[in-house]
């Protein structure tokens, strides 16, 4: 995450102190401003969602809500993937279930911080759980900045910037996506978004193992019926990583 | 098309389960080290998934042709994600070089 140290340059010398804890709101303002550099890959990847729901015949209401709802652009596009092949509720469901699985992680890792909070924050702030919003909260980087019990706060500020701006590109792509995506060639950017995301999560030998096996595995599984393929790509992907790390 | 309603709802429930999972059992119950050690494998395994049946699958069928200018560009990208991690400097990189080896070198 090196877009921590954009930020950080531009801090007053008198804020980098070693102050246990600064206010909440303090917190906020500071995760909106860490996740600020993802939001200029979230942004496109909303509107390319937006506009690939229209391409197949959902209504704006549709198209908005699912984004509102649903609110995970990988587990959407793999939906409207599947839906464009016609295949089975169960499998789509599945399939969005087990694209959302690492925000398990994300959960597990968030929790200690939201035992503080009131539970309607909870109920909220659950909703808000994101990848974007996970990496700025638990950032190493801020230790010095934030007092263990404000990291909630950074979690806050990040996921509702995240959260605008994922239904402002949503919004641009439903209601005018065919304008946009006839000027750049804004479909390549889905590709490049998950490139994005796969390089840094290629930590050591086991996780690179599950992303090779994932990756054959979907182009070798794509005439799978019911449309599984996919799904039991990342299956094999997961199990491949298992295997390594257990062999190692 | 008669059931996107019902598969919005349906998927946005599980994702919110998803999400609020272990803060909702933070105390109640153990995480079991195996789910740990699976759920880790689950990011890279979605991502290289959505990247190759992106870049190798056209229409149902493998298409490869060392000639397709967005191969080069992803491989660009890839380049520039590991150096940077930044998702910006990815995209930007990406859809560059794809404009550029589109409009110069391939027709």
């Amino acid at each position: 995450m090196r877009e921590a140290a954009f930020f950080l340059r531009g801090e007053p010398a008198d804020v980098a102190t070693d102050a246990p804890s600064v206010d909440q709101w303090r917190a906020f303002r500071q995760g909106a401003k860490l996740v600020g550099p993802l939001l200029l890959g979230v942004f496109p990847f909303a509107a390319i969602t937006g506009a690939a729901a229209m391409r197949l015949g959902f209504t704006e209401v549709q198209a908005m809500s699912m984004s509102l709802l649903v609110f995970a652009g990988a587990a959407q596009l793999a939906m409207l993937d599947l839906l464009s092949q016609d295949a089975p509720f169960a499998i789509i469901v599945l399939t969005a279930c087990v694209v959302n699985a690492r925000f398990v992680i994300y959960s597990a890792a968030l929790a200690p911080h939201f035992q503080k909070i009131s539970p309607w924050t909870k109920v909220v702030g659950c909703y808000l759980v994101t990848d974007q919003a996970y990496a700025c909260a638990l950032m190493p980087s801020e230790e010095k900045l934030i007092g263990p019990g404000d990291r909630i706060w950074l979690f806050f500020g990040a996921g509702v910037m995240l959260w605008l701006t994922w239904q402002a590109g949503s919004a641009l792509g439903v209601f005018w996506g065919a304008e946009v995506t006839a000027r750049l060639p804004l479909d390549f950017a889905v590709p490049l978004s998950f490139i994005a995301l796969l390089l840094p999560s290629l930590k050591d030998w086991p996780a690179a193992a599950a992303a090779a096996t994932a990756a054959m595995a979907a182009v070798g599984f794509r005439g799978l019926p019911l449309s599984a393929g996919f799904l039991v790509a990342v299956l094999a992907g997961i199990g491949a990583g298992v295997w390594a790390e257990r062999s190692r | 098309m008669e059931w996107i309603w019902p598969l919005i709802i349906v998927v946005a429930l599980a994702a919110y389960a998803l999400r609020g999972s272990f803060i909702v059992l933070y105390g109640k119950f153990a995480e079991p080290p195996w789910l740990r050690r699976a759920l880790r494998f689950g990011p890279p395994a979605v991502f290289a998934a959505f990247v190759s049946s992106s870049l190798l699958v056209r229409d149902g069928a493998l298409f490869f042709d060392w000639r397709d200018a967005r191969l080069w560009a992803a491989a660009m990208a890839a380049a520039v994600a590991w150096k940077t991690r930044s998702i910006l400097a990815t995209i930007v990189a990406g859809m560059l070089a794809l404009m550029l080896l589109e409009h110069f070198l391939f027709v």
